[in-house]
Order: structure tokens, then sequence, then C-alpha cells
């Protein structure tokens, strides 16, 4: 993120959870001067934090989506710009991990919570 | 002088030095959506609503800040912008407690009139609602920290036009608030002269006078016009 450090993950990565937890840091580093990276990413990170506690619809992740290009596009410097960057690649490589949370309440990678969903639900067939 | 032509809209307009994209298009009667701009006070291109298309480069650029170039190619109307900004404002609506029905400025806001113009007829984010205070403090004004949208016009006309700098702005991010003095209660401030002219360049019910009720108070900003044709050209006109 922006240091050109590199993080090696594997299986055991989460990667809408990676998502998340960069979306915290730059929510939390946020000037808050212009609106679409104040607000923004309170919202982006909200919903990442939904679909990590199994309580997200399939249409939060096209919200997810016109959230990243709004903030690409519009937000006033280099951190609202790329703070949808580890939220576009991860959907852009990993989009079955978002499907996997949010259609068949289930972490792959068995990292999230997934507090909402009841005991025994995560098994269900996908709808 | 250098005068500088271009397309705006698909119209052939020119510009004087100085001018910007959103000067150029005032007077071309092309009303672009802003926010943070107030015609008087220096521009910071926050509100990212008056961002236009240049041909030629994918980046959007703020009109209230972007200068013409001869032969540049501005759109200000599109559907990629249409949707940038309905969501800006969208997201502003979520951010605080904006009940317009209880606001003193219902019906003369600028934060009304802009959603209505970029057509927003519902939020689809979460209201954030969060707990924010009220500071009622001064004899004749007060602020409403759940009505403040940050655009920062209180903060540049007390500092640039009144020279008191009352307002400033605390803190980052989802938390950054406007202030008087640092941090006092707004009453309390020994720079504030009272002339309420944080009141009136205000776009929203944030900062109000106490004396007025529900839905009564039109805010005139024609004082900013005036101040600015006699500062920059010793005119002293109504």
């Amino acid at each position: 993120m922006g240091s050109g450090g590199l993080i090696v993950m594997d299986d055991t990565s989460c990667m809408v959870d990676v998502a998340r937890f960069f979306m915290e840091f730059c929510r939390d580093e946020s000037c808050g001067k212009c609106i679409p990276c104040r607000a923004g990413t309170v919202q982006m990170h909200d919903i990442l934090l939904k679909i990590t506690r199994g309580e997200a619809e399939p249409s939060d992740l096209e919200l997810l989506e016109q959230l990243s290009r709004l903030l690409q596009e519009t937000s006033l410097c280099g951190l609202g710009q790329t703070a949808p960057n580890p939220v576009v690649s991860t959907l852009r490589y990993f989009r079955d991990e978002y499907v996997a949370h949010i259609v068949d309440k289930r972490c792959p990678a068995g990292v999230c919570t997934m507090a909402a969903v009841p005991a025994g639900a995560e098994q269900r067939a996908p709808a | 002088m250098s005068v500088k032509t271009f397309t705006l809209d698909g119209r052939e307009v020119s510009a004087a030095e100085n001018q910007t994209i959103l000067d150029v298009a005032d007077e071309a009667g092309i009303a672009i959506p802003r926010l943070c701009h107030l015609e008087g006070l220096s521009d910071v291109g926050a509100c990212r609503l008056c961002l236009v298309e240049i041909a030629g480069t994918s980046k959007l650029q703020p009109a209230c800040l972007a200068r013409p170039e001869e032969g540049m190619v501005v759109t200000t109307d599109s559907e990629r912008l249409r949707s940038h900004r309905r969501m800006i404002v969208e997201l502003l609506f979520a951010e605080r407690n904006h009940v317009c029905s209880i606001c003193e400025v219902n019906g003369y806001c600028d934060l009304q009139s802009l959603a209505y113009r970029v057509g927003v007829d519902h939020v689809r984010f979460p209201y954030q609602s969060p707990s924010l205070s009220i500071d009622a403090s001064h004899s004749r004004f007060a602020i409403d920290h759940n009505r403040c949208v940050l655009c920062t016009r209180c903060v540049r006309v007390c500092d640039e036009i009144e020279g008191a700098h009352t307002w400033d702005v605390a803190r980052r991010g989802q938390a950054a608030r406007v202030i008087t003095d640092l941090n006092r209660p707004w009453g309390e401030s020994r720079s504030c002269t009272e002339c309420g002219k944080c009141v009136q360049a205000c776009p929203t019910g944030a900062l109000y006078e106490k004396i007025r009720s529900r839905a009564e108070m039109i805010k005139s900003r024609d004082f900013l016009a005036c101040l600015k044709t006699a500062r920059e050209r010793k005119v002293w006109l109504r």
C-alpha cells in the first residue's frame, strides 16, 4: 500500500478480510477534505465488514464496485484515488471468495467470524 | 490580457485571464452543480460536484479551480458525471443527520436543492446517524453539527472577508468538525466579531440565527459580491 512493500499471503488469508483491513486503514487516514474519500471510505468499509460478518446481499457487491469507481475518479488526492485498489484487485482475482461470503455464507479461508450467520447455516447449498 | 477560446458543452466560449471554467459556465448560463464554491471566496475544490470532463484526459477536473486552455473541449454533463454527483450527494445525506422537515432553512437550503437537482430520490447507503452536538452558547447564532457538510465556507468567509479566522476544522476523516477558536464554545470565543457572515455563507442549516424558526431562514449572500467589487475595483455598489 504505497510503500513499495510486498505482502506474501497463502490460502489461509481471506481476501475479503484483507480488503477490509486496507479500507479500514484508508478510512482512518482520510483527512476529510473531499466528500468521496471522507464519506466513501466509511461506506466501503461498512460494506466489507458486512460481507465478513455474513450479512451482505448480492446488491452490496454492486454498490461496492460503484463506490470504487467513484473514489478512483473523483477523490481529490492519491489517498482516496487509490483507496479502492485492494477491493478492485481482490474482486478481479478472487471474486469467488466474495461470492462464497455473500451467497454461501461461508469464509473459504476460515478467517471471517461470519457472526451474523446462525450455526449450521453455512453448510447450506447455494441458493 | 489574453483571451482563451474553448468549447463548453458544444458551445464556443471565451475566457478572460484568471477566469475558471466555472466562471465561464456561469456567464454562459450553464449551471454546474457546486457546494463548496461561493462567489467572493477562494476555491478549495473539496466537494467534487463541479468535476467536468476534459477531452484528451481521463482525469476529471474541478471546474471551480481549472483554468481553460486554448482549444480545450469541456463537457459539464454526462452519464458518468451525473452518476458521480448523485452518489456524492447521497454520501452526504447518509453521513450526518439531515432532516429537512425540522430545519430552519427548509426550502432555502443549498444541499436540499442540490439533491433535487442531481435527482436523489432515495439514499442507497445506510444512514450513519452519528450522535453530534449543537453549540448554542453564542447569544445570536448556533451551530448544529448534524447538518454540517464540512464545505468550509464559514472558515473561508471568516478568514478572508471578516479577517477574524474564528472558524477552523479540527480532527480528520469522519471525525472532522468545524470549531471556533481553539475548540472553545462559540459563546466564549474572543476572536468572533458577531458579524454573522459565516451564518449567511453556510449552505445548510448547520449555522443559523437563533431567532428563526423552522423553514424561516433565507440566507443572504449579496454582501460577498459587494465586498468583492469594493476590494478589487474600489467601487462601492449595492
